[in-house]
């Protein structure tokens, strides 16, 4: 059928980058392909009246996004939200940026997470964001905004620390951004 | 910490990613079980469309006065298409899914014994000849269409059409069927920039059942519109957003009238003058309707409606077009003398498909979220009472005489029929699986 061959060769174009969102929304690789599975699926399901990749991948996130924040909401009751990253055992002196930051996001409540994770890293635009999450633009910008303020507060030792630590952030930065242009 | 040291950030805590797993074909084996299970009837799905459109052949033919259809045909039956797992519910899929057919009788309300489509049978579109004799359905794992006698519920040679049938529509005089494939002659990976050409409409001889050559429309047929006098067909393409006129004497192609947006449902007007297509997901007019005049085939401005109009229906005297907003839960009248949208009319959350009655007196409009059906008096485009039934509301049909309304809900797996007289919700018909169509033969 040309509707399965059409989806399985979207899947496999697509799904490197939908686990990475996912990831970052959960923290989690197990837990992202999971995700990135569910969604996938139900994408499936509407495929027949889904016609671009462009609509397909949008479309895609959407379902990603809305999957995590659904099951974050069944959850909820069994997670509680701190202002300070959780104990990480036997860590060195020096954590890994890649912990902090996911540390950093698991202080966000879902919704402002994935307004990060898709504003910031997924490079969607506002109007697009508030599509995806199906809420207005100013409540993306007020969402951004707070979201924002608590990542610097709890990144911004961090980000020290690990600058003095030996970590290079602000050389790395330079290099990150010539590359990116 | 600003914009870009976040982004580079963001990137870091993706380090030590590990491989990928086989996550496309365990994504395409749960998506085939969420299709087979619910059979599109997520709020998205194509069956919403084929629900609202398939009632529109029996309602005209009703409502142009005593068809020879009713003579011949015997009396009304409303068919219900449902489905179900013949093994394990988690494990079902592509082959173990069984399509059934419940024939309720309309004098009595009472469910006829089901016919069994087979195993590993789609069954979730069909059409009925203009006689009511014969029930076409469509078959998309076998890629082939099926008559259904509705006086022996017997059902008879399957034919072949095409690679992937989806819509279909009867000429008035009953000799031709037309089926839509939507696969593509040659398919391409979906990559931008590289876009497939043309789909294929089949035309059948209902007579010999053989299918004809196919017609080159555009790409990714979904549906065909046919005009009231039988002359031309209207191949309703999604994949390059055109409305391809195809002469039923000869069976040939006239030039493809392109539309904004994604094409995904369309109606034409009982006088066959106007045929509208309703915009969807496409980015080019994510939320209007565009009208077409078939006597010039020109389309004109879109007009804007509500979020993802996914749903049309018109008054018999072809005044007024009623188009259902999926995702604002309105109602969107439309002027077809002056195509200018009226005040939306609220409805249920989710409305899916929409009938108005030979009358033209009400329209129903069905929501999936909500469970109800909102009677809308067309004279003063306001909602009635609405009427509760079931959960996950899908279908929705009218019968011919234009006395009962049958309302699905997928949750409860019953039919509810709805006196057009008083309003009021009937006890509801137990038909077992999950009803999904609804078709009534005259």
């Amino acid at each position: 059928m040309g509707s399965v061959e059409e989806f399985t060769d979207f899947a496999a174009a697509t799904s490197p980058r939908l686990r990475r969102t996912a990831f970052l929304l959960c923290g989690d690789w197990h837990t992202a392909e999971d995700l990135v599975q569910t969604a996938l699926a139900k994408v499936f399901v509407s495929w027949r009246r889904i016609r671009d990749q462009n609509t397909a991948h949008a479309y895609a996130t959407r379902t990603l996004v809305n999957t995590y924040l659904a099951q974050k909401e069944l959850k909820r009751p069994s997670e509680f939200l701190t202002g300070q990253p959780p104990d990480r055992p036997a860590q060195p002196s020096a954590p890994e940026t890649r912990i902090v930051v996911l540390d950093a996001l698991a202080t966000l409540p879902p919704k402002g997470r994935a307004v990060v994770v898709l504003r910031y890293w997924a490079d969607l635009s506002v109007e697009q964001v508030a599509r995806t999450l199906g809420c207005s633009t100013g409540n993306v910008k007020s969402q951004s905004a707070r979201s924002l303020a608590k990542l610097r507060t709890v990144l911004g030792d961090v980000i020290s620390e690990s600058t003095a630590a030996g970590r290079p952030l602000q050389e790395h930065d330079t290099e990150r951004d010539t590359g990116h242009g | 910490m600003d914009e870009t040291s976040l982004r580079v950030l963001l990137d870091d805590a993706l380090t030590g990613e590990p491989p990928l797993g086989p996550m496309t074909q365990n994504s395409l084996r749960a998506g085939l079980r969420l299709r087979r299970r619910r059979r599109v009837l997520s709020a998205t799905g194509g069956a919403a469309a084929v629900a609202a459109a398939i009632t529109i052949p029996a309602v005209i033919g009703a409502a142009g006065g005593p068809s020879p259809a009713q003579s011949a045909g015997g009396k009304a039956v409303a068919y219900v298409f449902g489905g179900h797992c013949s093994g394990n519910r988690r494990t079902c899929n592509l082959n173990s899914w069984t399509g059934t057919l419940t024939p309720i009788s309309v004098a009595t309300n009472k469910p006829g014994r089901p016919i069994d489509l087979g195993t590993g049978s789609g069954g979730a579109n069909a059409v009925v000849t203009p006689d009511g004799l014969t029930l076409y359905v469509e078959n998309d794992t076998s890629d082939t269409v099926t008559p259904l006698s509705t006086a022996t519920g017997k059902l008879g040679k399957p034919i072949k059409a095409g690679r992937y049938p989806d819509g279909m529509a009867i000429t008035p005089d009953g000799r031709t069927l037309y089926v839509c494939d939507l696969a593509t002659p040659s398919v391409q990976p979906p990559q931008p920039g590289r876009h497939v050409v043309h789909g294929t409409v089949t035309p059948i001889s209902t007579a010999t059942g053989t299918p004809g050559t196919p017609i080159k429309v555009g790409y990714r047929p979904r549906m065909i519109l046919m005009a009231p006098d039988g002359k031309t067909a209207y191949a309703v393409s999604q994949g390059s957003s055109t409305v391809t006129p195809i002469s039923t004497a000869t069976d040939r192609a006239g030039k493809s009238i392109k539309v904004p947006g994604d094409p995904f449902v369309a109606g034409i007007t009982p006088d066959g003058k106007t045929i509208y297509t309703l915009g969807s997901m496409g980015s080019g007019a994510p939320s209007s309707v565009t009208p077409i005049s078939t006597a010039t085939d020109t389309a004109g401005k879109p007009i804007q409606v509500g979020s993802f109009p996914d749903a049309i229906a018109f008054t018999p005297d072809s005044k007024t077009a009623f188009v259902v907003n999926a995702n604002s839960g309105t109602v969107t009248p439309i002027s077809t003398a002056t195509n200018r949208a009226g005040k939306p009319i609220r409805v249920g959350l989710q409305p899916q498909a929409i009938v108005v009655t030979p009358n033209g007196k009400t329209a129903y409009v069905i929501s999936y979220t909500s469970g109800i059906v909102t009677p809308i008096s067309t004279a003063t485009n306001t909602p009635g009472k609405p009427i509760s039934i079931g959960k996950e509301g899908y279908a929705i049909a009218v019968t011919p005489d234009g006395k009962t309304v049958y309302a699905a809900s997928l949750a409860s797996g019953t039919v509810t029929p709805i006196s057009t007289d008083t309003n009021t919700a009937g006890k509801p018909i137990n038909v077992g699986t999950r009803p999904a169509v609804i078709v009534v033969k005259p």
